[in-house]
């Protein structure tokens, strides 16, 4: 029953449904209408079925993988609406391997200034672990709060640390 | 019964879970280990606050009086490189899942643990020694210098973490040759795959701030 319950919440509303496929949902709220009259009709012990009916009908523009559409859906990327793209991957590793270059030189440039030093270096290493956190953790194609659900408490201590270490120098100098 | 049914989930790939207002098609898994994660970003987070507190603090970081060896950054960049790389080799691994391809998923699930076996070879290398004379011969010892201390503490509870997740993913390549990953069903590997990424992401933070500053 629950999941027939969520079901219907999201033929009613998803947060990541694409313009294009405002005509099929238009269509799937009311094929989904239609599956509930159904279910009165046919009573408690087919509305699993009526379930299993709605479950196996792509909705949001994207393809199901489960028992209907498991088997001829390769390259229609269901969980979450995106193929995995090859490309973006390696320029992703490009980029991690230029950084990664970058700041072995700026660490032995000999004379360079500590606040130069930490800007340059922290600043490559939080750029590092973003598109990292983006596109190989994929937060990319999450929700905007699964995204700030998780920057919003890994920054808040970050901003702590950085104010206790400041105090810290400040102090013995 | 129940165990003809786990296996079927298991070749067809369970219901795609239904979007979410708030977190999309996120599965309950991986909203699990991003929870998991962020506790475990605080983890780091207290022990690097710790180690950047007593760095800022302390008039003379690295005692001469002590002799203690500088780190070595070459070497670590090598393994840092090694990390990225097998952070892609990860995310290959999930692609092939995606498409269904057992034979591409367990050669990239493969590289992926040769990857962080290495690693570890490389961390036991720089402690102890193989071929060089390792930190701890140098000269380096836990508990005489917060310098010392901060290093090993941080460094290795990053190396648990790379032997967890190799662990990890060695149970998934056996668990994907058997083909339980078939057919797109590659939630799983996702989940394992934010582990490990997480890993490489760690350690890009802790390179920069043990080792280049």
């Amino acid at each position: 029953m629950a999941q027939g319950d969520k079901k219907k919440k999201s033929n009613g509303g998803g947060g990541q449904a694409a313009p294009k496929a405002t005509a099929e949902k238009a269509e799937s709220a009311r094929m989904s209408a239609d599956d509930k009259v159904e279910s009165a009709k046919r009573g408690a012990v087919s509305e699993q079925n009526a379930v299993s009916a709605r479950a196996a009908r792509p909705s949001h523009g994207e393809a199901h993988h489960g028992e209907a559409g498991a088997h001829g859906a390769h390259g229609a990327h269901g969980a979450h609406g995106h193929a995995p793209n090859r490309r973006e991957y390696f320029i992703v590793f490009v980029v991690l391997f230029v950084l990664t270059v970058l700041e072995v030189v700026v660490a032995q440039i000999p004379g360079i200034g500590k606040t130069a030093l930490g800007v340059t270096l922290v600043g490559m290493a939080l750029a590092k672990a973003a598109i990292v956190g983006l596109f190989y953790m994929h937060l990319k194609h999450e929700t905007r709060i699964l995204r700030i659900g998780v920057a919003i408490p890994l920054a808040a201590p970050a901003l702590y640390a950085f104010v206790l270490i400041a105090e810290a120098a400040w102090r013995w100098r | 019964m129940s165990a003809t049914a786990a296996e079927h989930a298991d070749h067809h790939g369970p219901i795609e879970w239904p979007p979410d207002e708030h977190t999309g098609t996120a599965s309950l898994g991986k909203l699990g280990m991003w929870i998991f994660l962020l506790s475990d970003g605080f983890s780091f987070g207290g022990l690097l606050l710790a180690y950047g507190i007593l760095r800022g603090g302390a008039k003379v970081w690295i005692d001469p009086a002590l002799k203690e060896p500088h780190l070595g950054i070459n070497f670590t960049a090598l393994l840092t490189f090694l990390l990225i790389c097998s952070s892609v080799t990860m995310v290959l691994a999930h692609a092939a899942a995606v498409e269904g391809n057992r034979k591409k998923l367990v050669t990239y699930l493969g590289l992926t643990v040769l990857g962080g076996a290495l690693f570890l070879c490389g961390q036991y290398e720089e402690y102890f020694g193989i071929v060089g004379h390792g930190l701890i011969h140098e000269g380096l010892i836990f508990g005489e210098s917060a310098y010392a201390s901060t290093f090993y503490i941080i460094t290795s509870f990053h190396g648990l973490h790379v032997l967890t997740g190799t662990i990890y993913l060695a149970v998934m390549l056996i668990r994907s040759a058997m083909g339980k990953y078939d057919h797109g069903n590659h939630n799983h590997i996702e989940i394992a795959g934010l582990f490990w990424h997480f890993v490489d992401l760690v350690w890009i933070l802790v390179f920069t701030f043990i080792y280049l500053l």
